[in-house]
């Protein structure tokens, strides 16, 4: 745990600046956060109350920081109560926060990243994007999503400096069918960073595309060729800290892993989905 | 604090203030300590505490209730020699009081447990005999008189140190069980651990934990817990000291369970919600007494239970007055 975080876990106050519909059931709230846009890293979450409806916050990932501005900007997916509340809030309005927390992805060596993201999972892999492109990476985006509505915060991106896979379940945008079919062949993925983010299946099917999981942990020399794997995992959440236990994740041996505290960023070989 | 006196004495003890942390919501106190200083709560009350690593329950483990939550941890922890070698030295440098919260899955396991605490630096034992998330031991001891009390024999035989034993709500009758653990000797009893509970998925149409029974904590057990206390406040004439846990997360229900008779505090799942919930619950008392002009926090202890509200309670009449 990095020093000084401390901080981090006093609840401040955030003003929303905006609130934008993003189609598909998804939002966009921008957030002026400036302790919290001050650290923020790819793979982090805000921990956020919710009301007086709901109990617990909830854990929201960040898809893009603004240390200068002070801004944090969130893509979130209508899910719940909580969501449902925090889709409502108006410009002027101030949130409780927590954050940020977690530990987010590495800076892979990688020259090659490959982001894999399902859903609103694109989220904190935007964020992702956009460090890798800072970093001078080769970044190759796979995002997909049941429909063409739900491809959400496309825009942000400039493709001239990032290559964009989309898939859509229904074909009605890119390629026809889930993202992990539009992803290439494990044997081209020597020697890259794979990042992904999405539904518990979508990560299992990622891993096992790339030579991780289901014992498939296979020889010495089928793990030398694997890519790394980080896997961005969702989970109902209660502290966001670390200190309840609320929120295992198996291990191939051991006490089981915190998502929030741990995580949510699991190198694959770390993790048993 | 400005004339306020809020040092407690409890079994032995003596606390800085009331306001503890309890056990399951707060670790070891590794994470918090970074926004909360732990010298300055009451105690620090561990993670249920077993023999060996315990990896505990598959998930979810967690659902959000209406005014609370419920959770199916299932005592995970690391094991009493890690928690020896790693943790109790953390909490110690870091000025905690600390209160070691121990579930054994056997009479012998508890009897074990407190022998290696015995000496250890911790300040007392609680004695978990209501956890509602294993399948041995937990409540399975706590639901029963006779188990608790034998539980807290064991425990007593086994250390020098202050007992607290933590009872379930779950049961008919909490006085009977508090009874038959002070006949047995312990110094002090925890009200109330979680209240066995269930979340179904409408959806899936099926529990969302994948235990399906969970425990619930939370605003939503407050007027339980309060009234677990009250009760044993009075089966046992304020003869053993009680350590008030179960929905608080401010002041007000701070207050209520030192009124109905409890001695100290415990925050529990609030902490998740903030995490310096503990800190505003003990500056607020400190508030209260100040205000009402109270010199110590020991004379507001079960005064409800003397002042006209016990009457009113008796006759099963209650205020609905809210303006405060």
């Amino acid at each position: 745990m990095q020093s000084g975080s401390g901080l981090a876990l006093a609840p401040q106050t955030a003003m929303i600046i905006s609130n934008k519909d993003e189609g598909g059931g998804c939002f966009r709230l921008v957030l002026v956060a400036p302790r919290a846009a001050g650290t923020a890293r790819p793979g982090q979450f805000l921990h956020i109350r919710c009301g007086e409806d709901t109990y617990l916050r909830r854990p929201i990932s960040i898809a893009d920081a603004d240390p200068t501005e002070g801004t944090l900007t969130l893509l979130i997916r209508r899910v719940g109560r909580g969501t449902d509340w925090l889709a409502c809030r108006r410009p002027g309005e101030r949130l409780d926060v927590i954050g940020p927390l977690g530990n987010g992805f590495p800076v892979a060596d990688a020259d090659e990243w490959w982001l894999v993201a399902g859903g609103i999972g694109w989220a904190p892999l935007r964020f992702l994007a956009r460090r890798g492109v800072a970093l001078g990476k080769t970044v190759r985006v796979f995002y997909g999503a049941r429909t063409v509505s739900e491809l959400i915060g496309l825009e942000d991106l400039d493709p001239y400096l990032c290559e964009f896979n989309l898939t859509t379940d229904d074909g009605s945008l890119g390629q026809a069918g889930n993202v992990v079919g539009a992803l290439p062949e494990a044997k081209d993925a020597a020697g890259t960073a794979v990042f992904a983010c999405g539904p518990r299946e979508m990560l299992k099917a990622v891993a096992r595309r790339f030579g991780y999981g289901s014992g498939a942990n296979g020889s010495a020399g089928a793990a030398a060729q694997r890519p790394a794997l980080y896997l961005s995992l969702e989970e109902r959440l209660a502290c966001g800290v670390g200190a309840c236990l609320g929120c295992a994740v198996e291990t191939p041996t051991g006490l089981p892993k915190r998502v929030c505290a741990d995580g949510p960023v699991f190198a694959a070989e770390e993790i048993r989905l | 604090m400005n004339g306020v006196d809020l040092t407690v004495q409890l079994a032995g003890l003596e606390l800085k203030n009331p306001v503890m942390v309890a056990s399951g919501t707060f670790g070891f106190g590794r994470e918090y300590a970074r926004a909360c200083p732990l010298r300055e709560l009451g105690a620090v009350v561990t993670k249920g505490l077993t023999e060996q690593p315990k990896a505990g329950n598959p998930g979810p483990r967690i659902a959000e209730t209406p005014a609370g939550m419920l959770n199916a941890i299932g005592l995970q922890n690391p094991g009493i020699d890690a928690f020896l070698a790693d943790e109790l030295p953390f909490l110690r440098a870091e000025g905690a009081t600390v209160i070691a919260n121990i579930a054994g899955h056997t009479l012998d396991e508890f009897g074990r447990l407190a022998e290696r605490l015995n000496r250890s630096g911790v300040a007392a034992l609680e004695v978990n005999v209501s956890c509602p998330n294993v399948d041995r031991g937990g409540m399975a001891f706590g639901a029963d008189p006779a188990a608790a009390a034998a539980v807290t024999r064991v425990v007593r035989q086994a250390s020098e140190l202050p007992v607290f034993v933590k009872l379930t709500p779950n049961v008919t009758d909490i006085a009977a069980v508090a009874r038959a653990c002070l006949a047995a000797g312990a110094h002090g009893l925890t009200l109330i651990n979680t209240l066995l509970g269930m979340v179904i998925d409408t959806t899936a149409q099926r529990p969302v934990l994948t235990r399906g029974v969970g425990g619930l904590s939370g605003p939503a057990i407050l007027p339980v817990a309060v009234r677990c206390v009250w009760e044993v406040h009075r089966a046992t004439g304020g003869a053993v000291q009680l350590i008030g846990c179960g929905g608080i997360s401010d002041a007000d229900s701070a207050l209520q369970h030192l009124l109905a008779g409890a001695t100290a505090v415990q925050v529990g799942s609030a902490t998740f919600v903030d995490p310096l919930t503990a800190l505003r619950v003990r500056d607020g008392i400190a508030d209260y007494l100040r205000r009402r002009g109270v010199a110590r926090l020991a004379d507001l202890v079960g005064r409800a239970q003397t002042a006209g509200g016990a009457n009113a309670a008796q006759q099963g009449s209650a205020s609905h007055d809210d303006d405060r």
